[in-house]
Parts: C-alpha cells; structure tokens; sequence
C-alpha cells in the first residue's frame, strides 16, 4: 500500500526521494491521482505555505518543497486519465521591464503551482506588449506583476493601462507584489489585489476567483 | 550648541556623543546619478563620474555623508560572475551563469587584486576622488560591496545557494563562505587605504525574507562578526547592512561588533536600540518607498518625527531603510533632510532624552 502520508510529509518536509518513492507505488497500485493530488500534495503545499506565513519556514524550505512536490507531479502527469491535470486556475506572472529580480517571483510562482494553479511564468524584464500578447494567447485569469525596484514599480501601471487601452482590463484580475509595492499602490494603480508573501498571493488569488 | 561639520556631527555620534544635530546620511546613490543629470550605465565603470555625482547631490541637498555604492554585483565581478550591464538600472550578476557550478569549485577560485580586478579601481577611485573634494567637511562612506553571505548566493546563484544550505555539508558551506569572507576583506580595507571614513558591506540575502534567523546564525553571522573584527582592527569603522525585516536577528547583528548596523523600514527601531549594545550607531531607517517616492513631504516629515521619537536619538545615524530610488521626488528628499535637522536638533534630542 502507497503511505500517502508519507508523501505529504516528504512535500512538506522538503525531501524529493522518498516523495517520488511514494509516487511510484501510487503509479504501481493505479489510484486515483486526481485526488491525491488534491487531497496530499496540495495541502502539503498549502501546509509549508501557512508556516512560511507564520516565519515558521523559510526560502530554503520552500524550495525545497517546491522541488519534492515537481519531482513527485512530474511523474504522476503522465498517468492521468484526463488531458491534464485539473487546475483552479490559470496565471501569468512576470517581472516588470527594467527589472531583472526573479527569486520572489519563482516563489510565488511554485506556490500557485504546487497549490492548483496553472502557470505560465514569462520570465524578467517583461514589456507591456509582451504581458499583453501573453494575456490575448493564453487568457488567464489572472495576471500577476512583480517589481523589486521603486523605479520599475510605476510600470505596472503601465502595464495596466496598455491593458485597458487594448480592452483586456476587464477580462484578468491583476495582482502586484514586491518589496516596494504596497496596499496603497496597488489601489492607485488600479490592481485588484496585493499581497507581501507567497502563501497570502495563494489566498489572494483564490479570493479574486472566488475559490473556497 | 556650536555648530558642527558634517564630519563632525557623525564622528559625535560613533564617538557616543550628542551632535549639534542628527546626521543624516540617505542611501542616495542613484539618486546622486540622477540629480547630477547623468545615468547610472554611464557612472558605474567611471569612478570619477561617480564621486562627481555625489559631489553635485551633495553640494544640492547638504545631507551629512555620501554612500559610495555603485551595485551589488562589483565583487562577484571581481572574482568571474558575468553581469549585466544596463542603462538606467544598476548593473546586477547574472545568477542563470552561476561561478560555481559546483562548491567545490571554490577551492579554485582567485583572491582579486583592488587595482585590476573587475571595477573594484573605480569605486576605490570614487572614495578618493570623493575624500579629495569635500571629505574634510563631509563623512565619506566607502561601501565594499557585498558581505559573505550574499557573495555566496550571488557566485552560486541564490536559488541553489538557498538548497544548497539543506543538503550539502556544514563544512563545505562554511569553506564557501571563509573565501567569500576573504574577497569582502580585500575590498573593505582597500577601501580604507582609499580614504573612507567608513566601510560597510550588504549582507541582505541573510536576512530574514530569505532565510531564517537559525539560518543567519548558523552560517552568516561568522563570517560577518570575523570582517567586522578585523576591518576595525584595520582602523576603520565597519557598517553592515541587511535590508527587509531583520527584527529577527537584530540582536545577534549587534553581537557582530560592528559600530553600525544599516537597517531597514521593517524593524522596529526602538526595541532594536535596546537589543543592542548602546555604542552601536543605528543607521536607518525610512521606508524608501512609501513615504520617499509615492509619499507626500507632509508623509516624509511625519515618518521622521516618528523615527527620531523612537530612537530619542541615541546612537542614530538618520538613512532610507534602503537605496532610494532615482524616482524619488527631489521635494520628499528635501522634506527628509529638512525633518531629520528640525526633529533632530540637540535641543529636541535633549527633550525626548528628559522625558
């Protein structure tokens, strides 16, 4: 019997071998994947998320999480019956043109991923043409922006208004974040949401959408 | 009380003493750049534009010290690490081309020379252009780039470099971390034989938005407390900075002996000034983004009365929490240098020390 608990120990805990360990025995007994993806390896993303919250967990123990829980998916993909994986929703997230600061972003990024999301990560020093050329192909529902510079940050802005200019506000909820964005200018700016960490942009992003 | 020099009001304040005035010292590179009329690509491999730049600043605004900082990628530089060099935005190390494929590969890496390695020359051209000019009146902070920790991340790329504190040997790490210790050490006390008045190094990838304060004591505060120990044992006063919320290991910062500690918006600076010891200068710590750019002066001028009520300036140094940003509007940064002396007048020093 596959020790499922075992696999939401060893997401959480940070450790890829006994995590893919498990997801071989769950591969060999043919279970539904579906749900333990949900009912294991999401809640042992959202359980390293929360302590991370809490200063219980740091960048190294989310990556290292991040990484047993890609290890363990990446197996399990091609056994699903569906097309793909169920996902609660799509994201794009990118830094802003002129910044190059990327290790945040990827955190947040990992964590919509390891919590449900679909994520198309676009990368650094990312153009208004490019977020909007990405938005039009991939319709996310939400758009997520990151700046880690006072000077970078005003192009979000941008960014939202090219969209509006394009008529795809309406269409994607924006999240912004970053060590110099705050409540008060993501209103400014006209974002729909803010949040200081990756685990509060999970629970953000599943507000937007109005996911329990 | 009389007047003092800028120099004078700072060395009152490393010296334990109560200055005509709170010195005010932002993190104002950039700015410096973009007040002078010119761009930071144009600046970072000139030395000589960059101590020009803090001259005009300077002269402009009359603040108490310049921070001689061009980037956070000029050691790693120094020692390998490609960089990318842009226009408008300091010039960072590009993390994808990591140094060290391997840690091991540390045990082959050089020791740089301050006159030929990478723009170390340029910086160090800076401080003495910069003590040349005006460093008589004006304290000179010669900043030696990064610390050990951050070369670390920065060599390895931090990413792997996060990972790599879980899974590989304390040992090796530690190896990684004595010749990164090493390269900031040649930097910060070239920095002194070019003049400054004070060297400092950013440790900020130690801090707490990345790794925990177990982590921090475990494998940064060594390393910082061995530098601060013998960079002051060199002659010169040693400044650390970590940016984010280090209220998790303010009190372990202040067992490095390093007679400042540049800290961030985050910390709570009063609880800070009794964890630790009462000669170390705190250096801080207005958030740089709101109030100084998308603030009003109304909000800079209340964020530096609170600041000064908190610390009732003992051992303060007033600074930005961070570098500020050339965006910062030039009537919040007069706001902020205006605040620091009306709040911080020995008059009112006096008064929140009495009550």
């Amino acid at each position: 019997m596959a020790e499922l608990d075992k696999l939401f120990d060893s997401i959480v805990a940070g450790k890829l071998e006994p995590a893919v360990e498990v997801t071989g025995q769950i591969i060999e007994e043919r279970l539904d994947i579906q749900l333990i993806i949900n009912n294991y390896m999401i809640k042992a993303m959202e359980e390293i998320g929360d302590r991370f919250q809490r200063q219980q967990a740091y960048v190294p123990e989310l990556l290292m999480a991040a990484r047993a829980m890609k290890g363990s998916l990446d197996l399990l993909k091609p056994h699903m019956k569906g097309e793909k994986a169920a996902t609660i929703g799509k994201i794009v997230i990118g830094t802003v043109f002129g910044d190059l600061h990327d290790i945040g972003k990827n955190l947040v990024a990992s964590m919509f991923e390891g919590c449900g999301f679909e994520v198309v990560n676009v990368g650094v020093n990312i153009s208004a043409a490019k977020f909007i050329e990405t938005v039009k192909q991939e319709k996310p529902d939400i758009l997520c922006l990151s700046a880690l510079l006072t000077t970078t940050m005003s192009y979000m802005k941008v960014v939202i208004e090219e969209l509006e200019k394009e008529g795809l506000r309406n269409q994607v909820k924006i999240m912004v974040g970053g060590a110099p964005v705050n409540d008060l200018f993501a209103r400014q700016i006209g974002a729909d949401g803010y949040s200081n960490n990756a685990n509060a942009a999970v629970i953000k992003a599943k507000e937007l959408l109005c996911i329990a | 009380m009389k007047e003092m020099t800028s120099l004078q009001r700072c060395m009152a304040v490393l010296n334990g003493e109560i200055p005509d005035r709170l010195p005010i010292i932002p993190q104002s590179f950039m700015l410096a750049v973009e007040t002078a009329g010119m761009k930071i690509g144009d600046v970072n491999k000139n030395g000589r534009k960059m101590a020009q730049a803090h001259i005009i600043s300077q002269e402009k605004y009359g603040y108490d010290g310049c921070v001689i900082d061009f980037d956070d990628a000029t050691i790693a530089e120094a020692v390998g690490a490609k960089v990318i060099f842009r226009e408008d935005e300091p010039a960072t190390v590009d993390e994808g081309c990591p140094v060290l494929k391997d840690l091991r590969d540390v045990y082959d890496m050089p020791i740089p020379d301050p006159m030929k390695s990478g723009r170390l020359c340029e910086w160090l051209e800076a401080t003495r252009t910069l003590v040349d000019a005006i460093g008589n009146d004006v304290f000179v902070m010669g900043r030696a780039d990064q610390g050990p920790f951050s070369i670390a991340c920065l060599l390895r790329g931090t990413t792997q470099f996060m990972m790599d504190l879980l899974t590989e040997d304390k040992a090796l790490i530690d190896d990684v971390l004595e010749y990164c210790r090493q390269i900031s050490v040649v930097f910060a006390k070239a920095q002194k034989d070019a003049g400054a008045h004070a060297t400092s190094i950013g440790d900020a990838f130690a801090g707490p938005n990345l790794v925990s304060p177990d982590m921090y004591r475990q494998f940064a505060l060594e390393p910082e407390k061995k530098m601060a120990e013998e960079i002051q044992a060199y002659g010169i006063p040693f400044s650390i900075h970590i940016c984010g919320n280090t209220n998790g290991i303010i009190k372990d910062m202040g067992t490095t002996g390093a007679r400042i500690l540049e800290v961030d918006w985050m910390l709570d600076i009063a609880e800070a000034r009794k964890l630790v010891p009462d000669d170390t200068v705190l250096m801080g710590n207005i958030d740089p983004s709101f109030p100084l750019v998308i603030g009003t002066p109304s909000d800079v001028d209340t964020a530096v009365r609170n600041l000064i009520e908190a610390t009732k300036g003992r051992g303060h140094i007033v600074s930005s929490g961070c570098a500020m940003g050339r965006n910062t509007p030039p009537e919040n940064f007069k706001a902020f240098i205006a605040a620091a002396r009306k709040y911080g007048s020995y008059e009112e020093i006096m008064r929140l020390q009495n009550k």
